[in-house]
């Protein structure tokens, strides 16, 4: 879970190779995306961000 | 893995599932199919567990084998410590607290397009159904994720279950269109399971298991990361 927490914070990384590094390291963990494109603006980003941080919340309840 | 006249839901026997803890492989039944890649599968099995605590893990799954991507494991329950959870949007959602020595039957409607399915988990002895989920994401989230295999395994990660459970009234089916009504049979036609092959599975150190069988694997553990060096 500590993974997935750091791995979803660096998804706001101004870094677009630290973006794409988590991205990748999450599709490896779970199968999916969320529509999360490293390179996209950062109002682009803001949708799919906002699904994985809800995503980490369903997780976390489910795992606690 | 052998079968069994002791614990059976119908005909005249079952087939027992058995693991040990640190003998460096697992049992497994898996079962083959042509792929599909539209439409939707029917799933139907009892199982009963001896051991409730241990862990063991059933699973649906296509080309890509029980890797978490598009293609691979679609459908998986998984019992964690006692608590019977299912796998879906890459969460392991908690179901209920397995008891021993009782059989409980198990319903999953998989839309292959849609990449969700209904659950439907009922209890010796209940006429209520103690699961009763609809639309759930499949373990991906992955709509299009074709299936051709299913899994009854002990514990393919860390080797730690003395697993002993049982399995019966194995049914798998295919339908293009759906009745309004689950599980109406117009139009459904049942799978010719092409291989259905028990299996040990073995760490990879030991070879790659005898001829004529697939190797079973052992698997990666969702959410510990493998080293990026070493063997897969």
């Amino acid at each position: 879970m500590r993974l997935y927490r750091r791995l979803i914070a660096l998804l706001e990384s101004p870094r677009i190779e630290t973006r794409r590094l988590a991205i990748q390291v999450l599709e490896v963990h779970t199968g999916q995306r969320k529509d999360f494109i490293p390179a996209a603006p950062e109002d682009l980003r803001a949708g799919p961000l906002e699904a994985w941080k809800r995503w980490l919340a369903e997780y976390e309840e489910a795992v606690s | 893995m052998r079968r069994t006249y002791h614990y059976r839901v119908s005909g005249e026997m079952s087939l027992e599932i058995a693991d040990k803890a640190g003998d460096g492989k697992f049992p497994e039944l898996q079962g083959y199919f042509e792929t599909r890649k539209r439409g939707e599968i029917f799933c139907h099995f009892a199982f009963l567990v001896v051991t409730p605590e241990e862990e063991f893990d059933v699973a649906l799954a296509g080309p890509e084998f029980f890797s978490q991507r598009k293609d691979g494991i679609a459908f998986w329950l998984e019992n964690r410590g006692g608590q019977l959870v299912h796998w879906s949007d890459g969460i392991p959602k908690k179901l209920f607290a397995l008891q021993g020595f009782t059989w409980y039957y198990v319903d999953l409607r998989y839309s292959i397009d849609r990449g969700a399915y209904d659950l439907t988990i009922g209890q010796e002895g209940f006429s209520e159904a103690l699961v009763s989920l609809r639309q759930q994401p499949n373990v991906t989230a992955s709509p299009g994720s074709a299936v051709d295999k299913f899994s009854f395994v002990g514990d393919p990660y860390d080797d730690h279950s003395d697993v002993v459970y049982y399995v019966d009234d194995i049914r798998i089916a295919a339908g293009e269109r759906l009745p309004e009504k689950p599980f109406a049979a117009p139009g459904r036609r049942q799978l010719f399971v092409d291989l259905l092959t028990p299996q040990e599975g073995e760490s990879p150190a030991r070879g790659a298991g005898k001829a004529g069988r697939r190797p079973a694997a052992r698997r990666q553990r969702p959410g510990r990361p493998r080293p990026l060096s070493g063997p897969a």
